[in-house]
């Protein structure tokens, strides 16, 4: 009988370890998280045993959590559509080459997604800095007399994050382009459409579905951003990524961290969900 | 006609060369500083001198670091590659009624934000025996690598014809024969980039790692962050480029066995 249950489904065999793992590292720690966010929370205590609704009445009335929520939405607007732009631009350009060109243009593209955040940020730190690439240019063009320091500011902040979305960016958009029927382009050509033309009303609602995937995944990774604000950024720039590792790792406070983890987990999960919706939607739309 | 489309792609190659550069340039600032022999960082460096990587393979910590990103990366390479591999093998062979649940639950860890899993990982397991483990460490990041490797594997064997194990079965071949002798050459180069593909994602992640390493098991990424928040000190610019030279090794190698045409699956 046993053998018969495994004869019949071999495919659960092959997913149990999988399975396994996420269960016991990844949902068990999520349900304890949530178990967590009802214990009572006492600074500099990590917590003490209990229950309590507390820590969800602070972040109700938490005003300084609600200002880093809102600089946070803030931020991802400009970083969602400078990476879109600049994502298109390449994903498309990849999309009408072949060859060693596209071969070139993909390993550019896909190439700084293992070098890591910390690299990135700091990178873009000896751009920006007093005696950075930026400062070396402008007081050798004669732009500016004295170097002045750049960085530290809602724009390097929103470059750093561009930088970091961009690779899977295109690579969404590219899976997109690359499956556009390029007879449908063709077709508009023939029927007198101008090349403009046939992009706004042909190509860009055929990817519409790898735009709106794109822009969910900046928003989702601008708003649990942590590393590269922290570096980029002055305290101005504080995301409720930081406040949060902030709240766990330095003030110690872990039911009110974790009630600040599950709000930004309802945020991302719920940004995704719809945008599968959209996707799927959009697609039906585009292929009739 | 022909001269409307050839100036929209000189538009098109010039954007394109831009952007790379702003993809690219970041890597070469780092790369050209860290031979400056001066103690401060600035830009262009004041001469040439290979003093920093002295430094830097001189000193038992960022050693230490180093070593502990390798065990990382390699423990995780253990865990998540057979996990990753096996499930997408199931999906592309079976058929069953849940598949569709199946597959959403392979691919969540990979959108749920590191920062998240992160904290969650150090609130469940931070006053356990795992504290202070590599294992803990190679576990967080193995989440993410299961649901990646998985999204790749799946794309690596759409192309795959399992009718070559049917009749190596046919011909009487036992479970183990038919792996070794016919799926493992078959798949060969696949397999040779999920192992790269978890090395490699492993070795740069730094936003789990943050919360799970303690000084025992802290790894480069972690190091170089933890340094950088307290001086810019020169050594960082090396070790910010040994993790480049990592990245850019394993990533020539992925493009020889697994070509760029699978690479452009990691998108969503």
């Amino acid at each position: 009988m046993k053998v018969n249950v495994f004869q019949k489904h071999r495919y659960l065999v092959l997913y149990l370890p999988a399975l396994i793992l996420f269960s016991v590292f990844f949902l068990t720690p999520f349900v304890l998280m949530i178990r967590m966010s009802f214990f009572i929370g006492k600074p500099l205590h990590c917590y003490i045993e209990g229950f309590t609704i507390e820590n969800y009445l602070r972040f109700l009335r938490d005003f300084y959590v609600h200002t880093r929520l809102m600089f946070t939405l803030q931020l991802s607007a400009p970083v969602i559509f400078l990476t879109l732009v600049l994502a298109y631009i390449m994903a498309y350009a990849i999309s009408r080459s072949s060859g060693i060109k596209r071969l070139i243009l993909i390993c550019v593209t896909i190439f700084p997604i293992w070098i890591n955040l910390v690299v990135i940020a700091f990178s873009w730190q000896v751009i920006f800095a007093r005696y950075g690439l930026i400062n070396f240019f402008l007081t050798n063009l004669g732009i500016i007399d004295e170097p002045t320091p750049l960085g530290y500011n809602f724009l390097s902040v929103v470059i750093g994050l561009v930088h970091v979305c961009l690779p899977y960016t295109i690579l969404t958009l590219l899976s997109v382009l690359d499956n556009i029927d390029p007879t449908l382009e063709e077709a508009a050509k023939d029927l007198g459409a101008t090349k403009f033309k046939i992009f706004v009303e042909v190509t860009l609602p055929m990817s519409m579905p790898g735009i709106i995937t794109g822009a969910a995944f900046c928003f989702v990774w601008t708003m649990s951003s942590f590393v590269i604000p922290s570096f980029l950024g002055s305290p101005l720039q504080k995301t409720i990524g930081i406040e949060i590792a902030n709240q766990v790792l330095t003030a110690l406070n872990w039911p009110y961290g974790s009630v600040l983890s599950i709000v930004l987990l309802c945020i991302t999960s719920s940004t995704l969900l719809i945008s599968n919706i959209l996707r799927e939607r959009t697609a039906r739309w585009a292929k009739q | 006609m022909g001269k409307t489309i050839a100036k929209s792609s000189i538009f098109l190659n010039f954007a394109c060369v831009l952007i790379s550069a702003f993809i690219l340039i970041p890597v070469v600032i780092i790369f050209l500083t860290s031979l400056d022999p001066a103690k401060y960082i600035r830009f262009p460096p004041s001469g040439f001198s290979l003093l920093w990587y002295e430094y830097f393979f001189s000193n038992k910590v960022w050693q230490n670091g180093l070593l502990n990103s390798v065990y990382v990366a390699v423990l995780n390479t253990i865990i998540s590659v057979p996990c990753g591999i096996l499930a997408a093998y199931a999906y592309r062979k079976y058929t069953f009624k849940l598949k569709n649940i199946f597959n959403t639950i392979m691919i969540i860890p990979y959108v749920t934000p590191s920062l998240l899993v992160g904290i969650a990982l150090l609130m469940a397991f931070g006053r356990t025996i795992l504290r202070g483990t590599y294992f803990i460490v190679a576990i967080a990041h193995a989440l993410w690598s299961t649901s990646f490797i998985y999204i790749l594997m799946q794309a690596a064997l759409s192309n795959y014809d399992f009718t070559y194990e049917e009749a190596a079965k046919d011909l009487g071949a036992n479970l183990f024969q038919m792996f070794s002798e016919v799926t493992l050459p078959l798949l060969k180069s696949a397999f040779i980039a999920a192992i790269l593909f978890a090395f490699i994602s492993s070795f740069g992640e730094v936003t789990m790692a943050i919360f799970l390493v303690t000084s025992k098991t802290v790894t480069l990424p972690v190091l170089l962050w933890t340094s950088l928040k307290y001086e810019l000190h020169p050594v960082a610019t090396v070790a910010s480029v040994i993790c480049i030279i990592f990245a850019i090794v394993i990533f020539m190698l992925i493009t020889k066995f697994f070509g760029t045409g699978m690479l452009s699956k990691i998108g969503m």
